[in-house]
């Protein structure tokens, strides 16, 4: 007795169907990710002074990964978790999509931090010497509970359309068919099952929701517990959380999108949920523009000498040029891209959305670097400037090309869509026929 | 008893902040275990299902 | 237990880098060479920074010697996940260079810019490698790791070692830092701070008396006699 979906052979096509595009496309995202690798080895053996960190420039692109990657990661549990709560019911076809890139994105945050230690193998001090007052124990504990999580909450939903692999893509290669069959743990469609896996999936939502923002201001605590001009601030964890959303809810249509196009998923992820997401796009822009605001006044206005030698730094010194581009990438042009080209076009949408990402990016980056290069001893050391070298772009790009691939190589062996959770009927109860696709 | 010097001692000495992690991290892994096998169990229909009210569902 | 703490006297420093040299023999830090000086890499445990105030013509520039703070209340400390950088009980702030993860959270914590990271495995010129300090505190430190001013804690050790080897108590007067030592000026004093009748007390009770960024309630214990 499996749920009813009209589009359940739509939703099911892509899978196990790997084309000579993939396999050049996986090629490349190996090689880059390999590349990556080479470079953290080159680092590990002759150390980290391979790369363009110095002093007082400690932390460079490394920690702006980091933090970038885990606000990535905020899409899918906003997606999944946050509209499940509000009842948001369209959210049901890009539920999976948005939280694989949670998943996919949170190894690449977390890993970041051990690519940035200059002792990646003593890791395990953390646990044998944790010191609970540092705030990077905070860290290691929220993100580490995040990331088990987030593999259970998109585990758990995955179940039922593991098992509809299991019955209908017999032809399936033995392996892979034996993959299905363990990972189904044995699901048989009973009503009662559903009637748990919903309820369990609606308390984890909330669980989720207080993870999503405790991971996120911790994060920012790395930066806002020290005493630093620029980072020493309340609001630094409320402005993180907000710039994760958002670059976490334009992630969400740049990969839907791609799918869509890739997998000829045009009717399952229809056209309204680019819709959707643009409104929540543009109340997430504008609330980036009053955390800024908020921020940014309440330094200048108060015009304390330290606070405004990293503030001058960012309006009109070294770092102006990225620091107002940043702001027209993240703010200025998607948001009138959104109210004026952005409804019923994907194309404009996934510009403005691509956009973001490469804006929310610089932001992390004009938070961390200018504090770091202008610190109290400014008058007395000089300033300090930092560019990443090949090292760190080499291994930036490895992250992104790992989280691509990991993401494809998904796609191919599993459904992308959740096949339950569209169904117009569930086994046992009248589940929600308005969350079915339609045409729009 | 002195609480003020336990909460000091618990955040200034390496170790503690270990087993916390060691302990948050534990602990989901056999809260979200048992809450699969409640879930998934609930197919088999003649086998009753004891875990049931152990299980949490928002954790 | 003394509270070991330095007074500066900016008055008599001519900033004549003796203490930074003194301290580069004793503690062996590795020379950086042209291009990491260049980066910023450079390891001084101890630095001349000149603090520059106003603008041509109307300048005022102080030379102001930073060792380590040894602060009673250290940014760094607080924000080290294992515990590698800590206090003793005589208020030493010190690293286990065993224990570093090489995370760099303190480097970004301190105001004072006191804490250097290792980029690269330290190396000597052969010539400079035949005088380096034997004693084990001050061995050379491996590379990812951070290290920072001791007060040369290796010197307390010693200061201890022979008192008892005299047969005579251990007086905080034995124990002075390379730099104190060296300094061609007297500018600098050493001494318990927790002692009334010690000099470095009755110095740091001075009127001239300050310390460096004392609004961020780090409370260092290195005071400065103020010029003029």
């Amino acid at each position: 007795m499996e749920p009813k979906n009209p589009f359940t052979k739509a939703i099911l096509a892509p899978v196990r169907k790997i084309s000579t595009g993939d396999t050049l496309l996986w090629g490349t995202l190996l090689v880059l990710l390999l590349a990556g690798g080479a470079a953290w080895t080159w680092q590990y053996i002759e150390g980290l002074g391979i790369t363009g960190m110095n002093r007082p420039v400690y932390w460079g692109v490394y920690i702006t990964n980091f933090v970038f990657f885990i606000g990535l990661a905020h899409s899918g549990t906003f997606i999944s978790a946050i509209l499940r709560i509000a009842g948001q019911s369209w959210r049901a076809p890009l539920t999976r999509a948005a939280e694989a890139i949670t998943l996919f994105s949170l190894p690449f945050g977390a890993g970041s931090i051990i690519i940035d230690m200059g002792h990646p193998e003593r890791i395990f001090n953390l646990l044998f010497y944790g010191r609970y007052q540092s705030p990077i124990l905070w860290d290691v504990t929220a993100v580490s509970l995040y990331m088990l999580s987030s593999i259970v909450f998109f585990y758990l939903s995955l179940i039922p359309d593991i098992a509809l692999c299991r019955d209908r893509l017999t032809g399936a290669p033995r392996w892979q068919h034996r993959m299905y069959e363990v990972l189904a743990l044995g699901w048989n469609h009973s009503p009662e099952q559903y009637r748990r896996l919903e309820k369990a999936l609606d308390g984890m939502a909330v669980f989720m929701t207080m993870l999503v923002v405790t991971v996120h201001t911790v994060v920012s605590w790395l930066f806002g517990m020290t005493v630093q001009p620029g980072w020493h601030t309340a609001l630094i964890g409320p402005f993180f959380l907000l710039g994760a959303i958002l670059s976490g809810t334009a992630a969400v249509v740049i990969v839907l999108a791609l799918l869509r196009k890739a997998y000829r998923l045009e009717k399952v992820l229809h056209l309204g949920l680019f819709n959707s997401l643009r409104k929540l796009l543009i109340t997430f822009v504008l609330g980036w523009l009053y955390m800024m605001i908020a921020e940014h006044l309440t330094i200048g206005y108060s015009s304390m000498t330290e606070e405004m030698v990293v503030l001058t730094d960012k309006f009109s010194g070294a770092y102006a040029a990225v620091f107002w581009s940043m702001a027209a990438l993240v703010f200025g042009v998607p948001l009138l891209v959104f109210l004026f080209k952005g409804k019923n076009n994907i194309g404009w949408m996934v510009f403005a959305c691509v956009l973001i990402n490469i804006g929310m990016w610089m932001e992390r980056y004009i938070v961390i670097i200018p504090t770091e290069a202008s610190p109290r001893l400014l008058t007395v050391m000089g300033q300090g400037s930092y560019l990443p070298a090949l090292p760190e772009i080499l291994i930036t790009v490895a992250c992104f090309a790992g989280m691509a691939l990991l993401y494809a190589v998904f796609t191919r062996f599993f459904p992308i869509v959740p096949i339950w959770e569209t169904a117009q009927e569930l086994p046992g109860h009248a589940h929600a026929a308005e969350t079915s696709p339609t045409g729009d | 008893m002195d609480i003020g010097g336990l909460i000091h001692a618990f955040f200034d000495n390496a170790g503690p902040g270990g087993v916390v992690v060691l302990l948050v991290v534990g602990g989901a892994c056999a809260i979200y275990y048992f809450l699969t096998r409640w879930i998934v169990t609930a197919g088999k229909d003649n086998k009753p299902t004891p875990e049931e009210g152990t299980a949490r569902v928002d954790a | 237990m003394p509270r070991w703490g330095m007074v500066i006297d900016l008055d008599k420093c001519f900033a004549c880098q003796s203490c930074t040299a003194a301290c580069r023999m004793e503690n062996n830090t590795p020379p950086a060479g042209k291009d990491q000086a260049g980066m910023g890499r450079t390891i001084l445990w101890n630095e001349v920074l000149p603090f520059v105030e106003g603008e041509y013509p109307n300048v005022k520039a102080t030379l102001l010697p930073r060792p380590c703070m040894h602060c009673d209340n250290p940014a760094c400390i607080k924000v080290c996940p294992v515990q590698a950088t800590y206090k003793n009980e005589e208020g030493l702030v010190l690293v286990d260079y065993n224990r570093c993860i090489g995370c760099r959270m303190c480097t970004v914590a301190c105001p004072y810019a006191v804490r250097y990271f290792n980029w690269y495995a330290p190396e000597w010129p052969e010539d400079l490698k035949a005088h380096l300090n034997p004693e084990p505190e001050v061995q050379p430190r491996p590379k990812g790791v951070v290290e920072k001013c001791t007060f040369c804690v290796q010197r307390l050790r010693q200061a201890r070692e022979t008192a008892e080897a005299e047969g005579r108590t251990f007086q905080a007067t034995d124990y002075v830092p390379a730099c104190v030592q060296t300094c061609t000026a007297h500018a600098r004093y050493f001494g318990d701070l927790d002692d009334p009748d010690s000099l470095v007390s009755k110095l740091a009770h001075s009127p001239r008396a300050f310390r460096m960024f004392e609004e961020l309630g780090t409370q260092p214990k290195v005071f400065y006699l103020k010029q003029g």
